[in-house]
């Protein structure tokens, strides 16, 4: 088909157009300001300020909760005057780094103080003593006036009105409260149109984290229920959390479960929600990170790790992760929820066995193929070479 | 010091095809990359039991084995293709309009005959025009081959007499195009479908790149990645790796250091510094001449450029995990075009504000590729632009609720133009704005499209202009979707092809000086 394009009288006055495109474009940037372009932009600055890479914080104050967990609010350090806490999302965790007998440790922990009070300048964090290495450092070594720095806020552990229901249920299980103090002051805070319980299960009541400030955020809005495993008392349950507790607060009722505590209190609810046909995706869990695993015989292996263009030849555990094999051997890794779900210690396992727990691969179906892995949550079985990525290490 | 010939600065799709052209002619080569993995945009995240795609719909351009298009030969020769397991998708998209007064509902599908037989039927006195806007664009598609065939350094003569009605039509909008073609309103409205793919209104967007994307998709069909767009960035990861390149993470570039009107390196957010005379930026040229070059080593011509320009659309994106399948929501399609009008200047105008934009690009991958999430569940992302920096006027405090409201009109809007219910069936949700575009790519305001096409600085103008942009930065180059073949998968990837083979050109030259 021979067909002519053609739309201006003379077919030459369009080709004479095509001609001159470049000539305009010359024209444009020739007319063109030379002021210097904006070094930032105002969306890419509220976009940090939510999100920091790393604060730099001190402790201002410590208060012991129980026998074995203590509270520390933190400001930012004043020597960081640029500094300040994000407007987070309650429900979620920062990643602490110190410095703990020369090695750089970092853990996850949950913010329990409200976004509210990050506007103010002030941020809480609880730490019980597990006879882990950051937990025993804290309770014993960070006093009032202490330095180290927090990552921003991370995980998705939070409320999420479009996806859950209004009627909401927080079920804690000892210290696992403390992302629901900060979940729980927010929904006051912004008057969420939200109806909350608080099953909050503890051993004694000695053992009760926070429960002054429970007291205080209870409304017609805000349920807070007290049960206790290990001892009887007037006005607590007596008991665990069970299908009969649930039935009689949230019975009958379509309701989003938020859940925070051990993977035994997740195994036991799960089954409990199930008999009250509560469907499994009403139910979101705070990510407990990778601990050690129960082998009294470990083995040990060697691991190559690439960082940039170094080599570290390092010993590991089987037992033990490989991001704790690297902390132990001092390298500076990237990770953040050390559960295997924030993707933030993606690494490239060049050769190697290893292990990792099903309820905690939380890897692209392109990370398998291509064989990455998160060594926050895998364990060798055999030495292993890895490319990790660069932690700057402050 | 670290020295390498080549750094590339970013590991978009841009960055990581220009190193592996760079690494095939034994040149080294260091990728530096801020995130902690590669893809930029091109990348995939898990939330309970779904993996959402993040940004990619469909690649335009790549074809079959016996039907390749240009993608698919550039991944043969960077030795990628066979890495990736793909899906084809015969069907184009299903467009709607939430104006009563206009209203709009046709399925299109692909392969150039089948979609003229749709158009035919859709609006008949079509015929003619759409034969015409085939031919067209098929002329296009050749005149552009040869133009790749000579680097670009085409002969006019040989365009006049070989490709006649491609320099005619050259220097005019779609709807300039359209209009000569007479093409008949409803199937102008029909054809323009796609227009948000490229995000300038089709008064503006030239009809060359328009009708090249329209008919590489139509003629090549579409093909989309098993595994999420991650699979691609991993797989030209590990061809870098292969070929004894290294790619550093959360390795952010602050600096380009030069020394006079030459590069010397560049210097890392923590103080490393690489030394090398070749640079391929994956960034905006507004960040490199903003930020990382010190003021007065920014060439004038440079400064000018970045201030003519327009910033194209900035990202906004809905992904919901459904826990029922799509055949029980009702959700027919894999591709859906929603707006608010078929008028793509009014749309544009809508775009612009926060409040007023319900237009969306939206995606059921189950519909493509069905085992994508589990059974009984399906993926549905929602993608919208706004073509003005309106974010800027939300605060931290108010972001949450700013972003859940018009995520919220987005998910009424595609409720009522497809006339299914979806949010009672919400498991998983993730919204993702221009603060989040912002910071995950480091793009200004949260620009995913990089500079609009305007008429001046549409496809041919940039193409035709490519040395002039680059001569006066020696040792600077752009690739992906801030330069010469805008933006996209396929452009990106394209773009990183010519800048990495203009590089080795350059690094060649040097050693005969
Ligand atoms: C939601 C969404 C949907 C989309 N849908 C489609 C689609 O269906 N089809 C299509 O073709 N296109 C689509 N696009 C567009 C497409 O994703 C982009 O055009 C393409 O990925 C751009 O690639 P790029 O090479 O420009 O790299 P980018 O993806 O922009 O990546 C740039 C990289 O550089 C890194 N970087 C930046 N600054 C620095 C620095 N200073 N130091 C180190 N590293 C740095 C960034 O971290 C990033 O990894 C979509 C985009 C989005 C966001």
């Amino acid at each position: 088909m021979a067909f002519v394009f053609k739309k201006q009288i003379f077919g030459w006055q369009d080709m004479l157009r095509f001609k001159h495109l470049t000539k305009k474009r010359k024209e444009m940037i020739e007319s063109a300001s030379t002021t210097p372009l904006p070094t930032t932009y105002k969306v890419n600055e509220v976009a940090k300020s939510l999100h920091p890479k790393l604060l730099h914080v001190t402790v201002v104050s410590t208060k012991t909760l129980s026998h074995d967990t203590k509270m520390y609010t933190l400001n930012i350090d004043p020597s960081y005057p640029e500094e300040h806490f994000p407007y987070f999302r309650p429900g979620q965790y920062v990643s602490v780094s110190m410095n703990i007998r020369k090695n750089r440790i970092s853990r996850p922990y949950a913010i329990v103080s409200s976004p509210a009070e990050a506007l103010k300048g002030i941020m809480r964090i609880a730490v019980k003593k597990t006879g882990g290495i950051m937990s025993t450092y804290f309770f014993n070594s960070v006093h009032k006036g202490d330095k180290f720095t927090i990552s921003g806020a991370c995980g998705n552990f939070y409320y999420e009105p479009l996806r859950d229901t209004k009627d909401v249920l927080f079920v804690a299980g000892g210290s696992g409260i403390t992302p629901f103090i900060s979940m729980a002051h927010d929904f006051k805070d912004t008057k969420a149109d939200v109806r909350l319980t608080i099953l909050y299960g503890s051993k004694t009541k000695k053992d009760i984290l926070f429960y002054d400030e429970l007291e205080s955020l209870k409304s017609k809005n805000c349920k807070v229920i007290h049960v206790l495993s290990d001892e009887k008392l007037d006005g607590f349950h007596h008991g665990f959390i069970d299908r009969v507790l649930l039935e009689r607060y949230i019975g009958g009722r379509d309701v989003t479960v938020f859940a925070s505590g051990s993977e035994n209190m997740y195994a036991f609810l799960r089954k409990e929600l199930q008999a009250l046909s509560i469907p499994d995706y009403r139910l979101h869990l705070e990510a407990n990170p990778a601990g050690t695993l129960p082998e009294t015989n470990y083995k040990t292996y060697r691991a190559v790790i690439t960082i940039r263009d170094r080599k570290y030849y390092i010993k590991t555990r089987s037992n033990e992760t490989l991001l704790t094999a690297m902390e132990r051997a001092n390298i500076a890794a990237p990770n953040h929820c050390r559960s295997g779900s924030c993707g933030y210690c993606h690494s490239k396992l060049v050769s190697g066995d290893v292990y990792i727990p099903e309820s905690k691969d939380g890897r692209r179906l392109a990370d398998l193929k291509f064989g990455y892995i998160h060594p926050c949550v895998t364990y060798p079985r055999s030495d292993v070479k890895l490319i990790v990525p660069f932690q700057e290490r402050k | 010091m670290k020295n390498v010939d080549v750094v590339v600065i970013g590991a978009g799709n841009g960055g990581l095809v220009s190193a592996i052209r760079v690494l095939q002619q034994g040149y080294s080569c260091l990728v530096l990359e801020k995130h902690n993995i590669p893809g930029g945009f091109a990348t995939s995240f898990k939330r309970g039991r779904f993996e959402f795609e993040a940004s990619l719909h469909e690649l335009n351009d790549f074809g079959t084995a016996d039907n390749a298009g240009d993608l698919r030969v550039l991944f043969d020769e960077l030795g990628v293709t066979d890495k990736i397991d793909w899906v084809q998708s015969n069907e184009a998209y299903r467009l709607l309009t939430l104006d009563e007064k206009e209203p709009m509902d046709v399925a299109m599908p692909l392969g150039v005959n089948e979609y003229i037989d749709a158009m035919v039927k859709a609006c008949p006195e079509s015929k003619t025009s759409i034969e015409k806007f085939m031919n067209l664009a098929d002329e296009i598609m050749r005149a552009q081959a040869y133009s790749n065939s000579v680097n670009g350094n085409t002969d006019s003569k040989y365009m006049v007499e070989h490709f006649p009605n491609f320099v005619r039509c050259g220097s005019y909008s779609v709807n300039e195009v359209l209009e000569v073609l007479k093409m008949p309103k409803k199937a102008k409205d029909i054809l323009s479908a796609y227009w948000c793919y490229l995000g300038a209104d089709l008064d503006t967007m030239s009809f060359i790149h328009y009708a090249s994307m329209v008919y590489r998709y139509l003629k090549r069909k579409v093909s989309i990645p098993v595994n999420r767009s991650h699979e691609i960035s991993l797989a030209l990861a590990e061809r870098i790796m292969e070929l004894g390149g290294e790619i550093w993470y959360n390795s952010e570039v602050t600096e380009i250091v030069m020394r006079g009107k030459t590069v010397q390196g560049v210097r890392l957010a923590d103080g490393t510094t690489i030394s090398t005379h070749h640079i391929i930026a994956n960034c905006a040229p507004h960040v490199v001449f903003g930020k990382m070059m010190k003021a007065r080593y920014v060439p004038k011509y440079q400064l000018q450029l970045a201030n003519a320009r327009k910033f194209a659309g900035r990202g906004f994106t809905v992904f919901l995990g459904l826990n029922k399948s799509a055949e029980e929501l009702g959700i027919t399609h894999h591709n859906y075009f929603i707006y608010d009008t078929n008028d793509t200047v009014k749309q544009y105008e809508l775009m612009e504000r926060i409040v007023t934009n319900h237009a969306q690009a939206t995606v059921c991958l189950n519909n493509a590729l069905p085992s994508c999430s589990p059974k009984g569940t399906c993926m549905l992302y929602m993608t919208t632009l706004f073509t003005s920096n309106d974010w800027k006027n939300v605060t931290k405090t108010d972001y949450v609720k700013v972003k859940e409201m018009v995520a919220s009109n987005l998910i009424d809007a595609f409720e009522k133009a497809t006339h299914t219910s979806i949010r009672p069936y919400i498991e998983q949700i993730e919204i993702a704005t221009p603060l989040t575009y912002a910071r995950y790519c480091g793009h200004p305001e949260g620009v995913i499209y990089g500079y609009e096409s305007q008429y001046y600085d549409g496809l041919m103008p940039r193409l035709l202009m490519m040395q002039d942009d680059a001569s006066t930065c020696p040792g600077l180059r752009f690739a992906g979707g801030y330069s010469m073949r805008l933006s996209g998968y396929s452009s990106a990837y394209h773009s990183g092809d010519i800048v990495g083979r203009q590089t080795v050109g350059d690094l060649k030259k040097e050693v005969q000086a």
